[in-house]
C-alpha cells in the first residue's frame, strides 16, 4: 500500500462536505482510506501521526486543501486525485439556497435576519459570533472548542443586547417549529423545552411527539450553561422567554447537575415562573433535588416527558413498545455463565450518559469515556473493561473523523471489536434519526450487528444487542423502515434510550446461571 | 413596560437565517421552508491567528 498526498491553494469547504467527500473517496476501487481536510495545523498533525507520510512537506495553510490518499498503487491513488474536481460538486439533492460571501452582504440581502447558525472551526467561532451578535443577531452556536472565557464574554455581551447564544456546542434548537442543527421533525405543542444537550433535546422532543404531545420550542444552551463559571446565562433568558411565551404551558428542563450557586439562582428563577417547570439533571443521585411548588424534578428523559405532558395537560400515548419478561427470559437462556457484561457503543453523548445512570443505579456501574464519576473514567478509551459505554461522538474519538451521527464506520469499527470479547454479554446501542444525520442509521449499523453476532456465534455464544432509536415518523429516515431494519439485523429495539438500558439491567442482573 | 427583547421577538417571529459554516445546516433550513442566506466562509487572513487579531483590532 501506497499514500500518495496533495494540495489544492485556496479551496475552503466545510467538515461535514469533506467528511461526506472523503466516504466517496475511500469507496473507490483500489483505494484503501482517503482524507480530506482543510490544511489546518492541527489536521495536518493529526493525519502525519495516523501514517499520511509526506503530508507536513505540503507547506499547507487552513485555507488550502488537502488530500492524502492510501492505495494499492500511486497509479490509483493519482487517478483519484486527479479526478477529485468531480467529487467536489455540491449536489446532496437539497434546495441550494442563497450565497454571499460577508455576512454584510448577507444583512443587505435579508436585512430581517434574526439568527445567525454558526458552525465554523472552533478557533474561528468566537470572532463569527462575536460580528453576529454586534450587527444584532441571535445565535445557535454548533462549533465546539469554543474557551469557557470565550462562552461567557459572548453570553454577557448578549444578554445585555436582548439577545441569547443558544451553545456553544449546540448540537440542537427547534425555534418555532423549525429545526436547528441535528433536530427532529416534531409536532407543534405547548411543552418548552430548555436543553443543555443536543441528544438529550432529541429524545424528549420525539418522546414527546410520539406519546402524543408536541414542541413549543426547544432552546439549546450548551453543556456549560448550568455550571458555576457562566452561571446559567441562556438558561435564565430562556426561561424568561418560556415564561412569556403564549403557545408554552410548561417548561422542561434538562442538564446535567448544575453548579450549587447556578442551581440556586436557577431555582429562585424558577419560583417566580408563572408556569409548571419540570427538572431533569442526568447523572445525578435519585432524590437531591427535592420537588417544589411549581419544580417537578425527574430522574430520566421518560420520566420528564412524561411530567411534561401530563402537567401540560395531555395524556402520554402507550406505544406498546415496553420491556416483557417472555423477552428478558428468552434473551437470558442464550447467555453463557462467563458473559457478564454491558458493551455500550453509543452516538449520542447524553444517551450514554442516561444509560451510565441506569447501570448504576442498578448497581452496575459501568466505567466510560465520558463517566459519571471519575473513578469509572477508562484509562485508554480504545480499550473497554468490564461494563463500559462509550461516547463515540466525543473529541479523542472525532478529531479529524466523522461524527458517528453523520457516518457510522467508527461505530462499526467498535462494535466488531467488542463482539470479540467473550465476556460480553450485551452490545447497547443508539440510531438517532433527524435532519442533518445520516440518511440510514440504521442501515449503517445493521450490518455490524449481523457481523457482531455472528463473531460470538463462531465461538459458540450468542450476543445480544439492544438498540435505543431516537426519531418519529416524519423524520426523513422514517421511523418504521429503520426499526424494521435493525429487527432484521437481529436487535431488540426500543424507542427509548432509557428503556434499552433498563433492558440491560434486567437481563443482566438477577441471573442464576 | 419593559420593551420586547430580541430573545422573544425570535419565539414568535418567523426565522431569518444567516448561515456560516456547514452548508448542510442552510440546505436543511431550506428544506423545512425557512428564509435563509448561506455565507460562503473562510478563514480569515489564511487562518493566521496574530493577522486576526490585528485585523480585528484595526476594524
Amino acid at each position: 500500500m501506497i499514500t500518495e498526498s496533495a494540495m489544492l491553494k485556496n479551496r475552503y469547504f466545510d467538515s461535514v462536505f469533506l467528511m461526506r467527500i472523503s466516504k466517496q473517496l475511500g469507496e473507490q476501487p483500489g483505494i484503501h482510506y482517503a482524507a480530506l481536510v482543510m490544511g489546518t495545523p492541527k489536521n495536518i498533525e493529526i493525519l502525519a501521526d495516523a501514517g499520511y507520510s509526506g503530508i507536513e512537506t505540503l507547506g499547507a495553510s487552513s485555507n488550502d486543501l488537502v488530500v492524502s490518499i492510501k492505495a494499492d498503487s500511486i497509479d490509483t491513488a493519482q487517478d483519484v486525485i486527479n479526478s477529485l474536481e468531480n467529487f467536489l460538486v455540491r449536489d446532496t439533492g437539497k434546495p441550494s439556497t442563497r450565497r454571499v460571501k460577508t455576512i454584510e452582504q448577507a444583512l443587505t440581502q435579508q436585512p430581517d435576519s434574526n439568527l445567525a447558525v454558526i458552525s465554523v472551526p472552533g478557533e474561528f467561532a468566537t470572532r463569527e459570533a462575536r460580528q453576529a451578535l454586534k450587527r444584532g443577531l441571535n445565535v445557535f452556536l454548533f462549533s465546539d472548542h469554543v474557551s469557557i472565557e470565550d462562552e461567557l464574554e459572548l453570553k454577557q455581551s448578549a444578554s445585555e443586547k436582548g439577545l441569547i447564544v443558544m451553545g456553544p456546542d449546540c448540537g440542537t434548537s427547534i425555534v418555532g417549529g423549525v429545526g436547528l442543527g441535528f433536530a427532529n421533525a416534531v409536532q407543534s405543542g405547548t411543552i418548552g423545552i430548555i436543553g443543555a444537550s443536543g441528544t438529550g433535546t432529541q429524545e424528549v422532543t420525539s418522546l414527546a411527539h410520539r406519546w402524543g404531545s408536541g414542541i413549543s420550542h426547544a432552546i439549546g444552551v450548551g453543556g456549560r450553561d448550568l455550571s458555576d463559571d457562566i452561571g446559567g446565562i441562556s438558561t435564565m433568558q430562556a426561561i424568561d422567554a418560556l415564561d412569556k411565551d403564549h403557545n408554552t404551558a410548561v417548561i422542561l428542563l434538562i442538564s446535567k447537575p448544575p453548579g450549587l450557586k447556578t442551581l440556586a439562582l436557577v431555582n429562585q428563577r424558577i419560583a417566580a415562573c408563572s408556569k409548571p417547570v419540570i427538572t431533569c439533571f442526568l447523572g445525578s443521585e435519585k432524590g437531591l433535588f427535592p420537588d417544589t411548588d411549581n419544580i417537578t424534578t425527574t430522574h430520566n428523559l421518560d420520566e420528564a416527558t412524561t411530567a411534561a405532558i401530563r402537567l401540560a395537560g395531555g395524556i402520554r400515548v402507550d406505544e406498546g413498545s415496553e420491556i416483557t419478561p417472555e423477552s428478558i427470559q428468552r434473551e437470558r437462556g442464550k447467555l453463557k455463565p462467563n458473559q457478564k457484561y454491558v458493551r455500550g457503543v453509543f452516538s449520542g453523548g447524553t444517551l450514554c450518559y442516561q444509560a451510565q445512570q441506569v447501570l448504576r443505579d442498578a448497581g452496575m456501574p459501568a466505567y466510560s469515556n465520558e463517566p459519571l464519576e471519575k473513578d469509572k473514567h477508562l484509562s485508554a478509551s480504545s480499550k473497554s473493561t468490564e461494563h463500559t459505554l462509550l461516547d463515540m461522538g466525543a473529541d479523542e474519538f472525532t478529531i479529524g473523523k466523522p461524527h458517528p451521527m453523520v457516518d457510522s464506520s467508527l461505530r462499526v469499527e467498535r462494535i466488531l471489536s467488542e463482539a470479540q470479547d467473550p465476556t460480553v454479554a450485551v452490545i447497547l446501542l443508539d440510531c438517532i434519526l433527524g435532519y442533518v444525520a445520516s440518511n440510514d442509521p440504521g442501515g449503517e449499523i445493521a450490518l455490524a450487528i449481523i457481523d457482531a453476532k455472528k463473531i460470538a456465534k463462531q465461538r459458540g455464544d450468542e450476543l445480544t444487542v439492544v438498540v435505543s432509536i431516537c426519531g418519529t415518523e416524519i423524520d426523513h429516515q422514517g421511523l418504521d423502515q429503520q426499526v424494521a431494519v435493525l429487527e432484521q439485523a437481529g436487535a431488540i429495539v426500543f424507542k427509548s434510550g432509557f428503556q434499552s438500558a433498563e433492558y440491560a439491567v434486567q437481563l443482566l442482573s438477577g441471573r442464576s446461571n | 413596560m419593559e420593551p420586547e427583547k430580541e430573545v422573544d421577538k425570535l419565539l414568535t417571529s418567523p426565522i431569518s437565517a444567516i448561515n456560516i459554516g456547514v452548508e448542510d445546516f442552510a440546505e436543511n433550513l431550506a428544506t423545512q421552508g425557512t428564509q435563509v442566506i448561506h455565507v460562503n466562509w473562510s478563514p480569515p487572513a489564511g487562518g493566521d491567528s496574530e493577522i486576526i487579531a490585528i485585523l480585528d483590532k484595526i476594524l
